[in-house]
């Protein structure tokens, strides 16, 4: 009754206003289908200080970002088009109604961006924006030109070297295309449409087996990095809906800012709120912040309702919901052992694993796109486990769930590092070499992995290759007192004594009062 | 005498020289290029009002057209695939058979046919199965299939022949995929869905759901066996391998082996080209020959598939509707490297991008001798209310207009020419590839056809053929709430010739067959493909507009089995036939 009451209250006053010809409005065709109070008085406010200041670019621009922000793109593009016929040399209304008509009327959408960008060029979206209308336009060159001016502004935009290689492509310039799409999947290489296109370049040269290889990494729906843009902060901020909130929240976290994220959620948080989504990204920013009791009680609220609540279950499909819910059980164990209570955490992070073996794993099948996500979490799981176990001295067990972590991503390198210093801490060093290269080798460039290989390689009497990973730990650290230490001792092994000298002698200029080393050096200077 | 009066006394005078200078001024160019018929051929303009939808899914997918000569009497009839009103599930709303008279009006005939399938009606599909020579006919429902043959004296009979697909069909097609002499079927399925899901869109309103909430459904292949009955090689065939949200199929070689592969435009997702491998099975291969996604490497909505050769280089192009906020896509077939997506540079230039599409062809509807688009839009999703939406509170939220482009065949924005280095790097691609690669180029001529386009309506299905049997293509689009619109091509200069060529092999229909006339100035190929566009069967006959050409030289027909045959050519504007067997094979 309330909101009916709103309603009509804003369509009375719209009538009024329109009736005295003060101010005209856009209305969005279907604000009476809107049952939401919030938004409802978003509107409200937004036209009351338009009516308020009809003459102010600003209050237009800010009913176009309430607008746009919940969808409305129509009356946005008016309200912005009234804010820069106020206000012309304003970059943002130009920009925003250039990037809402790209996708409406392309070649009005070129005029807005040229003019926006003739106030400010250094604005990397907008010369994407640009560079999308032109192409749209097959005008190519040009939107080539934009992409460039994009990249050179903003030089891990996920856009510029994609959109590049696919303009070469259309214009069957392959070798140009296969280059920029190769940049393209070094900056993400989970980009479906750079695989492929890729794919077909592959195919036109008739590498059967490569184009294979693009067209199944093809099939799997592209997760882009964001763009950054400012500007679209102001529309983002406008928002009242749920969405909008969560989309901050998940915008905030992904920044790194838990206490922002945490209070956007808690705008949605209630005892009605069945958004699974939001529940585990409120519980996983309380976690970040520490405040585990609450992050607990909100990560059992999730899987409370995705055991037992009806509509949410409804939603989803059963693999959909264990998948849920073995995230909501890592996250609690997370908090478990934070607060040291290590047995629930291993009992609850079991739990996490026995629903991947159950469900998740088995509907890999229907669900081929996910998979590589799947399988990435649930490695997470075992190595999560592995660390609690490690913790608690179960070294064996430690070790278990780490191998089962690499049966599921076995090269990642993380994984070898993590297991190999289990076996190093058990002395079980053959069995660590391995790992230890093997993390090297796919990137790992910790110094202690690098410093540990070496001395495992020391202790095999394997002088020359111990050397050479002592030396890119010197490399990485120059003040590594203990790598100079070793490439003297690896030296003395080879017979090579005025470079064991040498190497001592470092060790004394960083460590003057190392008694190790200035017996060293007595000792060998006595040999020599 | 004041200024005023003088005025007024000039005026009439004013109005009367820009009446003349209007009157002679007109050309030919500014005649409709479509008008509508439909009160003219007999069907009723007075739609009851069509309920506010009820968000369930299928309400807003339906329904398809068959425009075929049921009855073999030489003229173009029309069955419509019919659904029952939102929140009427289970209404029956039977599909309806039209029987065009001599005088050129319809009749409905549907009782008497026997055709009244009561099924929540999508999509058709038309073919002459038992090769008997009259069309048989295969609907697509949300629930159960069903399979009409015609008995061959104007009346069908309802059959299990080994075609049952109980998943939520949408289109289907007739080919002869293992080139055994019958014709097999193809039969797309949308997604699992159930009726009682509801999506919500917008600020939490109530909506039609995005596909994606559901799970895909797996398409379904049925083998003639040669006595009038089917069977089921999904499996067999690798059909099963992968699903799809299934909305457009098309049955002809996209491959240039001479084998009839099938191509499905799915929803939101990767399309599939389901390439012969001429034993009985397919593989899925859009991916690798560009017709996946587009030209972003995207996957996109697709819906209606049109196929011809718009660039007159011998190959099926493809174009493919789809959402709004994503171009109408047009796939043209490279020599070297399967299709390119030419979508940027053919002038389009992001008209259709608002809008969302449905049924579309290619037809030439000027008789000039290259192949123009006509689309058909419609929402799926609520979205602001455009100007002249004048259908109902509820349906105008999804209210769009229709567009009409013409092929204009100028040069395209492709100015590249690969430099030393490239051609060395491939030179198969660069040294025949842009020679056999004409461009093609699009002009957006809606504003002369203002009877398909000037109407914001949500319209679905559209088949085409000369239902006036006067040398040029009309068109039937199928609306939201089961009404037809009839629109008569008034396009044409009248020294535009034509030519209507139907192809038959074992006394049918050669699905598949692929025609080619030779005249002194070009060559045109046609493609016998009726089951093509969205959820509706067009006249397998092959249109040809011949411009100024007024005599065939010869015509060639590479049929389905792969054999060629040429036979003698002809004058323009008639329709021929040509038979398997008749012509000189070489």
């Amino acid at each position: 009754m309330k909101t009916l009451s709103l309603l009509l209250l804003l369509l009375l006053i719209n009538g009024l206003a329109s009736a005295k010809g003060e101010v005209d409005i856009p209305q969005p065709a279907d604000l009476g289908l809107v049952e939401e109070k919030r938004l409802l008085k978003a509107v409200e406010t937004a036209q009351k200080a338009v009516r308020n200041s009809p003459d102010d670019a600003e209050v237009w621009g800010q009913l176009g970002h309430v607008y746009l922000s919940h969808r409305w793109e129509v009356p946005a593009i008016a309200c912005y088009r009234r804010a820069n016929t106020l206000a012309p040399d304003e970059f943002r209304w130009l920009y925003f109604l250039g990037r809402l008509t790209t996708r409406r009327d392309p070649v009005a959408a070129v005029k807005y961006l040229n003019r926006a960008l003739t106030l400010n060029d250094a604005y990397a979206p907008a010369h994407l924006y640009l560079a999308s209308a032109l192409r749209v336009s097959g005008k190519f060159d040009k939107a080539r030109q934009h992409l460039e001016n994009a990249k050179g502004l903003q030089p891990d935009n996920p856009f510029s070297e994609l959109w590049l290689g696919e303009i070469a492509f259309a214009q069957r310039q392959v070798e140009l295309a296969r280059t920029h799409l190769e940049n393209a999947l070094r900056l993400n290489p989970d980009q479906s449409e750079a695989h492929a296109l890729m794919a077909q370049i592959a195919t036109v040269l008739g590498d059967k087996e490569t184009a294979k290889k693009h067209a199944q990494a093809a099939r799997k729906p592209t997760r882009h990095n964001a763009l950054s843009d400012p500007f679209w902060w102001d529309v983002l901020r406008a928002g009242v809906t749920a969405p909008l909130y969560a989309e901050r929240g998940r915008r905030y976290m992904a920044k790194g800012n838990y206490v922002d994220a945490v209070a956007e959620f808690e705008v949605l948080i209630s005892r009605t709120q069945k958004d699974i989504d939001v529940w585990l990204d409120y519980g996983v920013s309380l976690l970040h912040l520490e405040r585990y009791n609450q992050a607990r009680a909100a990560l059992e609220h999730a899987q409370m309702l995705l055991g037992s609540d009806a509509d949410v279950r409804k939603e989803k499909k059963p693999y959909e919901i264990a998948y849920l819910q073995a995230q909501t059980y890592n996250y609690i164990a997370q908090v478990y052992y934070e607060t040291g209570q290590t047995d629930a955490a291993i009992l609850t992070t079991q739990k996490a694993i026995q629903l991947f073996h159950n469900t998740v794993g088995k509907a890999q099948p229907v669900d081929k796109t996910r998979d590589s996500e799947y399988t990435a979490f649930f490695a997470n799981v075992h190595a999560n486990l592995a660390v609690v176990y490690e913790g608690i001295g179960q070294l064996d067990q430690a070790i278990a769930q780490y191998q089962k972590a690499l049966e599921l991503v076995p090269t990642k390198s993380a994984l070898h590092r993590d297991i190999a210093g289990v076996y190093w801490k058990m002395r079980r060093y053959t069995e660590a070499e391995p790992h230890y290269k093997t993390a090297i080798t796919n990137g790992a460039t910790e110094v202690q992995a690098v410093y540990r290989l070496g001395l495992i390689l020391l202790r095999k009497g394997d002088y020359e290759a111990a050397i050479a990973q002592f030396e890119k730990v010197i490399e990485i650290d120059e003040a590594h007192i203990r790598a100079y230490e070793a490439v003297g001792i690896a030296y003395e092994g080879l017979g090579d004594v005025s470079a064991a000298i040498g190497a001592f002698e470092q060790v004394l200029q960083l460590e003057p009062d190392s008694k190790n080393a200035s017996e060293m050096l007595k000792k060998l200077r006595e040999r020599k | 005498m004041s200024g005023n009066a003088f005025l007024t006394k000039l005026c009439p005078v004013i109005l009367t020289i820009v009446a003349v200078l209007l009157w002679t001024g007109r050309t030919e160019a500014d005649e409709p290029l479509f008008s509508e018929v439909t009160t003219a051929l007999g069907f009723s303009q007075t739609v009851s009002t069509w309920p506010p939808g009820t968000h369930e899914l299928p309400e807003v997918m339906g329904g398809g057209i068959a425009l075929f000569d049921y009855d073999d009497d030489g003229d173009l009839d029309v069955l419509q695939i019919r659904f029952p009103p939102p929140g009427k599930v289970n209404s029956p709303a039977p599909n309806r058979l039209f029987q065009q008279q001599p005088s050129g009006m319809f009749i409905d005939v549907t009782e008497a046919a026997g055709i009244g399938h009561t099924g929540y009606g999508q999509g058709v599909a038309v073919g002459d199965v038992d090769n008997d020579g009259d069309l048989d006919v295969y609907v697509t429902n949300y629930g159960p299939d069903a399979f009409y043959r015609n008995n061959g004296d104007g009346t069908f009979t309802l059959e299990d022949i080994g075609v049952s697909n109980n998943s939520w069909g949408t289109s289907a097609t007739f080919g002869d995929y293992d080139r055994d002499g019958d014709l097999d079927l193809y039969v797309t399925n949308y997604v699992q869905f159930a009726l009682e899901t509801i999506c919500r869109g917008k600020h939490s309103a109530p909506d039609y759901c995005h596909p994606s909430v559901f799970e895909p459904a797996t398409d379904q292949l049925f083998r003639n066996n040669n006595d009038g009955t089917f069977t089921d090689v999904t499996q067999q065939a690798g059909i099963a391998e992968t699903s799809g949200r299934g909305l457009g199929v098309v049955c002809l070689d996209l491959t240039g082996d001479g084998w009839a592969d099938f191509y499905v435009s799915n929803d939101g997702e990767a399309n599939h080209l389901w390439v012969n491998q001429t034993d009985g099975t397919f593989t899925e291969e859009a991916i690798l020959r560009g017709l996946a996604f587009n030209t972003y490497g995207q996957p996109e909505a697709s819906m209606g598939i049109a196929v011809g050769d718009v660039n007159n280089d011998a190959q099926p192009d493809l174009y493919v509707t789809h959402l709004f906020g994503e171009t109408n896509t047009l796939y043209i077939a490279s020599n070297d490297s399967g299709f390119i997506d030419m979508t940027e540079v053919a002038g389009f230039a992001g008209i259709d991008l608002p809008f969302t599409g449905f049924g579309c062809g290619f037809l030439d509807f000027d008789n000039d001798a290259d192949l123009d688009i006509a689309l058909v839009n419609g929402r799926v999703r609520r979205d602001d209310i455009l100007d002249g939406a004048e259908i109902g509170e509820f349906w105008n939220f999804y209210a769009e207009p229709n567009l009409l482009f013409q092929n204009n065949r100028q040069p395209s924005a492709i100015s590249h020419q690969p430099s030393d280095k490239e051609r060395n790097f491939n030179r198969s691609l660069f040294t025949d590839g842009f020679r056999r690669f004409p461009t093609v180029h699009f002009s957006d001529v809606s504003a002369r056809a203002p009877d398909f386009t000037r109407r914001i309506e949500v319209s679905r299905g559209m088949a085409l053929g000369d239902i006036d049997k006067d040398g040029d293509i009309d068109m039937v689009v199928s609306n939201h709430d089961n009404r037809l619109r009839f629109f008569r091509n008034d396009a044409p200069p009248s020294e535009h010739h034509y030519l209507f060529v139907r192809a038959i092999t074992e006394n049918r229909d050669a699905y598949g067959a692929e025609v080619t006339l030779q005249t002194e100035s070009r060559t045109l190929t046609g493609y016998v493909l009726p089951g093509a566009g969205y959820l509706s069967s067009s006249d397998p006959v092959v249109h040809f507009g011949l411009g100024i050409t007024s005599e065939i030289e010869a015509i060639e027909v590479r049929w389905q089995d792969g054999n060629r045959e040429r036979f003698q050519g002809t004058p323009a504007n008639r329709r021929i036939t040509v038979s398997q067997g008749e012509g000189v094979s070489f």
